[in-house]
């Protein structure tokens, strides 16, 4: 038989009581919280994780912002681009007009001065903004890319790819980037901007209203000559066709990797909160456990620690 | 023959040694409730007989001659007692070390969604944003606000951190105090008990009272305790020998003076320094856990110190490359507060942005240079974000060792957890061994009141009836005088 002191049971009953009620705060905090892992030593290899998941699931957010900006900004230059596509198919009806040699000079000059009309058109889509960037100014984004010159000419005043500030591009992944513009240099430059030279080229919607204006029907249209006036006018056209084609499968492309990272950002969740947070059910049947054990504890206590020999001495 | 009043003398030794015996017990119920006394038993004897000188009928053969306490003892279980000092050595510097990983915990306070590391990457995404678009102002303002709450993140953690073990030396130094006053009380009751056992008797309540010292001892810094023999006979001489280590807190009757100042030379030798440089090791009890909580916590401070000055010298250098949008380069994007004369190492109590970009968002510089330079107008493009882009990427650039900032962290964040759970399951699992022992302890040395109400009952009914003999033996020699002793007297 082991002795058993008076002083043992007290101390006993009190381990006991306080045991089972530490089990209980813990169970009550968890149950409340909804939370496994309130400080990191509660699971310090989880918590690691957690954090990881949660760094990644915040770079993944910013891509995802990064990513809608871009969507942005392309939209913005592809429909630009759009306008001016349609705006050269209107200058070319105007050149072909204005090639089948049945117009006296009063039209003539009625053609040329609606292709200036197009000319000063594909300068304001030039300059297009999305908020306060000029998409078609390369990295120059605060500087108005096509401005007028002293000679009624345009001049672009944009990046460009000999000074190396041409090319946007946006964190699109990790160590994954994208190029979101479509320079003007490229695309609409050789369209409204001369070159002052030498030697001094004429920009080719220029050229078509100066030969439209002097009736010059050869340079503007000769068969099967890429260099008249609608067959530069036609590569361009469709140099600007194929920028916007591309932005077109950009901007799929950011849609679906913007799904994907969405997809990946609730999965990542998932991951996080499966280790982070309680599973409801488990905490409360383990603070219902944890409440009998403590409300035994108390019992016992209450009904072993009255009695000595005392009450049976008379 | 014996003499008449033999039997009274028989009588009156029962009633002397029962009286004891309940004196003893009710001592013991008196001390039901007192911590670290030990239970006291009486072992009584029987006298030596009276034996005739020479037996005949009128003398028959030895008589007995009674009782007599022969001591009283104290009930002590030696060998658990050692145990419990060296449990109560460790829960002493587990309970502190617990208490400390905890406040450290709070004071990082992860994982919450508003510590360092979540700062750190609002900071960066804020860059990622202002590479979309370098000219906005508002982006801008946004990557100030996010450096300025990293930097005051940096700061509260710091001073946090800082806050957890200011005074260890003041609080080293007042437990030491307390070790050298109990030595002393030690020192002075190893004298009292051995002048009294070298005359034979038990200085129990002594023996109870020391314990109680070294027990308390034991929670302030780990002890080895060992009983004094008396050099000419080998015999026990009730002194006992305390001390920590190899270090001699109390030899005999005299008692060393433990010295105060910390030493933390090295991170496995932690202990206490004299002025002559010697160093008493220590690896338990409270003051160990101080001087560990001490180093621990220098670690953390260290180690967010490192990410600070990582964090700043990888955008300073990236930064630094870039123009901002008013055409300002070369600068730091954050700095050391408190720059003095010369380079000032930027750590997590002093990091902040740099007197440049402060209040000044134009200044960040998300652009890198044009190249070659453009003979005329600026030498950067106002659209360019690359060294935004950069700047972001810093999160996940391995920049310490194969670290990136966010690894370096986590794991940091790993690492105090883990410390923590350790602290705390030993801490539990030590509390549980303590409460066990004490047990053990108490079950040998504690007083059962149901026990002394027993013993109570039956050294008062041996009372009563060692009382009854002694009336009894009154009648008889009452008739021996009434029947025998009646003379008449002449007139």
């Amino acid at each position: 038989m082991i002795r058993v002191s008076s002083e043992q049971v007290a101390q006993n009953v009190l381990y006991g009581i306080q045991d089972s009620y530490s089990k209980l705060s813990t169970a009550i905090s968890q149950s409340n919280s909804g939370l496994a892992i309130q400080q990191p030593s509660d699971n310090p290899a989880g918590t690691t994780k957690v954090l990881d998941f949660n760094n990644q699931i915040a770079d993944l957010t910013q891509y995802d912002n990064n990513m809608s900006t871009a969507s942005g900004f392309m939209s913005t230059s592809s429909s630009a681009l759009t306008s001016i596509s349609n705006l050269l198919q209107q200058a070319n009806q105007i050149g072909l007009e204005a090639a089948n040699g049945t117009n006296d000079s009063t039209d003539l000059q009625g053609l040329a001065s609606q292709i200036g009309d197009i000319i000063t058109q594909v300068a304001q889509l030039g300059n297009t903004q999305y908020g306060s960037q000029y998409v078609f100014a390369g990295q120059q984004t605060s500087t108005i890319p096509f401005a007028q010159g002293a000679q009624g000419d345009y001049q672009y005043n944009g990046g460009t790819a000999a000074s190396s500030d041409s090319a946007i591009n946006i964190t699109v992944g990790q160590n994954q980037s994208m190029q979101i513009n479509v320079p003007g240099e490229q695309a609409i430059s050789s369209l409204i901007c001369g070159s002052a030279g030498p030697p001094a080229v004429a920009s080719i919607l220029g050229k078509l209203q100066t030969d439209i204006a002097d009736g010059d029907t050869s340079a503007i249209s000769s068969a099967n000559s890429s260099q008249s006036d609608l067959g530069q006018l036609s590569t361009a056209m469709s140099a600007i066709t194929d920028a916007n084609a591309t932005l077109g499968s950009q901007i799929t492309q950011l849609t679906n990797m913007q799904n994907t990272n969405k997809a990946t950002i609730t999965s990542l969740t998932g991951f996080a909160s499966s280790i982070e947070d309680v599973d409801l059910p488990t905490a409360l049947v383990s603070l219902q456990s944890a409440q009998t054990a403590y409300q035994a504890a108390l019992e016992s206590a209450s009904q072993t620690m009255q009695n000595s020999l005392l009450n049976y001495l008379k | 023959m014996p003499s008449t009043f033999f039997g009274i003398e028989t009588a009156y030794s029962a009633l002397q040694a029962d009286q004891a015996a309940l004196a003893v017990t009710g001592a013991n119920i008196a001390n039901v409730n007192t911590p670290g006394y030990s239970r006291q038993t009486v072992t009584m004897q029987t006298n030596d007989p009276w034996e005739p000188a020479s037996a005949g009928p009128a003398s028959p053969g030895p008589l007995g001659t009674g009782i007599s306490v022969g001591s009283i003892n104290r009930v002590v279980n030696a060998f658990v007692n050692q145990q419990i000092y060296s449990a109560n050595s460790q829960n002493g510097s587990l309970s502190n070390l617990t208490t400390m990983a905890n406040q450290v915990q709070s004071a990082f306070n992860e994982p919450s969604g508003t510590g360092i590391g979540d700062d750190m990457t609002t900071f960066f995404n804020a860059f990622s944003t202002l590479a979309s678009d370098p000219t906005s102002e508002s982006d801008r303002s946004t990557v100030l606000s996010a450096a300025q709450a990293v930097v005051d993140q940096f700061h509260s953690v710091s001073s946090a951190l800082s806050q957890i073990a200011p005074q260890v030396q003041t609080q080293v130094s007042a437990d030491v105090t307390q070790v050298n006053q109990y030595a002393t009380q030690i020192a002075q009751l190893n004298g009292e008990i051995r002048g009294q056992v070298e005359q034979g008797e038990q200085p129990n309540d002594l023996e109870d009272q020391r314990d109680e010292l070294i027990n308390k001892l034991s929670g302030l810094v780990n002890v080895n305790t060992t009983n004094g023999v008396n050099a000419g006979t080998g015999q026990p001489n009730g002194v006992v020998d305390v001390s920590i280590g190899s270090f001699s807190l109390v030899q005999d009757t005299t008692a060393a003076s433990l010295p105060s100042t910390v030493s933390t030379a090295s991170a496995n030798d932690l202990g206490l320094q004299n002025s002559s440089g010697q160093v008493v090791p220590v690896t338990g009890g409270e003051i160990y856990g101080l001087i560990k909580s001490q180093t621990l916590v220098a670690g953390y401070q260290s180690s967010l110190d490192n990410l600070a000055s990582n964090l700043a010298s990888a955008v300073n250098s990236i930064h630094k490359t870039g123009y901002g949008l008013d055409g300002s380069t070369g600068n730091e994007f954050f700095s050391a507060s408190t720059a003095g004369a010369g380079q000032t190492q930027v750590t997590a109590a002093n990091i902040s942005l740099s007197a440049a970009v402060a209040n000044n968002p134009d200044a960040i510089a998300a652009a890198v240079p044009i190249t070659p330079t453009p003979a005329t107008g600026e030498p950067f493009a106002s659209g360019n974000g690359d060294i935004a882009t950069q700047i972001a990427g810093l999160a996940t650039t391995p920049v310490m060792g194969n670290s990136s900032l966010d690894d370096y962290y986590n794991n940091l964040i790993g690492q105090i957890g883990a410390d923590a759970q350790n602290f705390t399951n030993e801490s539990d699992n030590q509390t549980s061994i303590l409460q066990q022992l004490q047990s053990q302890q108490s079950s040998a040395s504690g007083v059962s009141l149901d026990e002394e109400l027993s013993n109570q009952m039956m050294y008062e009914q041996a009372y009563q009836a060692a009382a009854n003999v002694m009336s009894v033996q009154n009648t008889v020699i009452g008739t021996i005088m009434s029947t025998l002793g009646s003379v008449s007297t002449t007139s």
